[in-house]
């Protein structure tokens, strides 16, 4: 043990806590790789197609599983079969597409949201 | 040295903070108004947070039918029909303006989140006027958002007119006249 406390004695400031600068500087560095994940996730857009995400649980239901492999072949003789295949593939994702309506400006709309509606039912919830 | 690791660090918690303000655009509210807003602004807020996960649910669907139409059927399509040595610009053109107002969209709809996300999100009791200003933000945002949907739609549209024309330069009469029957 005095050997222990002799040799501390002899360590310059640097050799004496440098475990501690190590784990500090792994938690540094951590803390700096968890912003940069965060930035990238925030700003490639991808943070808006996580249902994952807290908010999103009465969602999260409804999201589409299905994994099915619509893909027409990129080679091949391109005969009546193929363009009857392609058609029938195309109209299934085009209906899922086309005339939707979605994001309709209006649901923001003051009025739809009753926001200055004196005593709005709403302004209980 | 550690004054600018510090600058740096907090630059780079700012840049990632998942919060977008709304800018601060002029708006014009009555004293009258404000207090409705006060009034009602929580309740409104549960109704943006509705729509706000509706959307996110609708922008995954019509991500992953835009994804499968372009990479899946449009370039396999487009592909055949040149190694077919058929006449296939029009369709690649419309290829191309599909692909880039897909990336329109995928633009507008972050935009349009991050500010429904800063309404949801902002103390509208204390700050009505800039509650307003976001909300008001949200849904000229979400309108370019469904303009870009409308558009996608004509182009998906579009494309299969284009297939049906090089369907018809493809097949002798005898084929058209089989499949019509």
């Amino acid at each position: 043990m005095e050997e222990l406390r002799v040799d501390s004695e002899s360590m310059t400031v640097w050799q004496r806590h440098r475990f501690f600068v190590l784990v500090a500087g792994v938690i540094v560095i951590s803390c700096v790789m968890v912003v940069i994940g965060m930035y990238i996730y925030n700003t490639s857009g991808a943070a808006q197609v996580d249902l994952s995400r807290p908010g999103y649980q009465s969602v999260q239901r409804e999201a589409s599983r299905d994994s099915v492999d619509d893909s027409f072949p990129a080679t091949g003789k391109l005969d009546e079969n193929a363009f009857n295949s392609f058609d029938s593939m195309y109209s299934d994702h085009a209906r899922q597409v086309v005339g939707v309506d979605s994001f309709d400006p209006k649901a923001l709309d003051t009025n739809t949201l009753q926001l200055f509606v004196p005593n709005s039912p709403q302004a209980g919830q | 040295m550690y004054k600018r690791l510090i600058i740096g660090i907090t630059s780079l918690v700012v840049l990632s903070s998942p919060f977008a303000y709304a800018d601060n655009q002029s708006v014009n509210i009555t004293s009258s108004q404000e207090d409705l807003i006060k009034a009602n602004c929580l309740g409104v807020q549960s109704t943006l947070n509705r729509i706000h996960a509706n959307d996110a649910l609708s922008r995954v669907h019509l991500g992953q039918e835009y994804e499968t139409i372009s990479t899946k059927l449009m370039a396999p399509m487009n592909s055949r029909v040149a190694l077919a040595k058929l006449n296939g610009v029009d369709m690649a053109r419309t290829t191309v303006d599909f692909n880039n107002k897909l990336d329109e969209f995928r633009s507008l709809y972050q935009q349009y989140e991050q500010t429904m996300f800063s309404a949801i999100q902002m103390k509208c009791v204390t700050q009505p006027a800039n509650f307003y200003a976001a909300l008001m933000q949200a849904q000229t945002q979400r309108a370019s958002v469904r303009a870009s949907v409308v558009e996608l739609g004509n182009l998906v549209t579009q494309y299969q007119q284009e297939v049906a024309t090089v369907r018809t330069q493809a097949l002798t009469p005898e084929q058209q006249v089989e499949n019509q029957q």
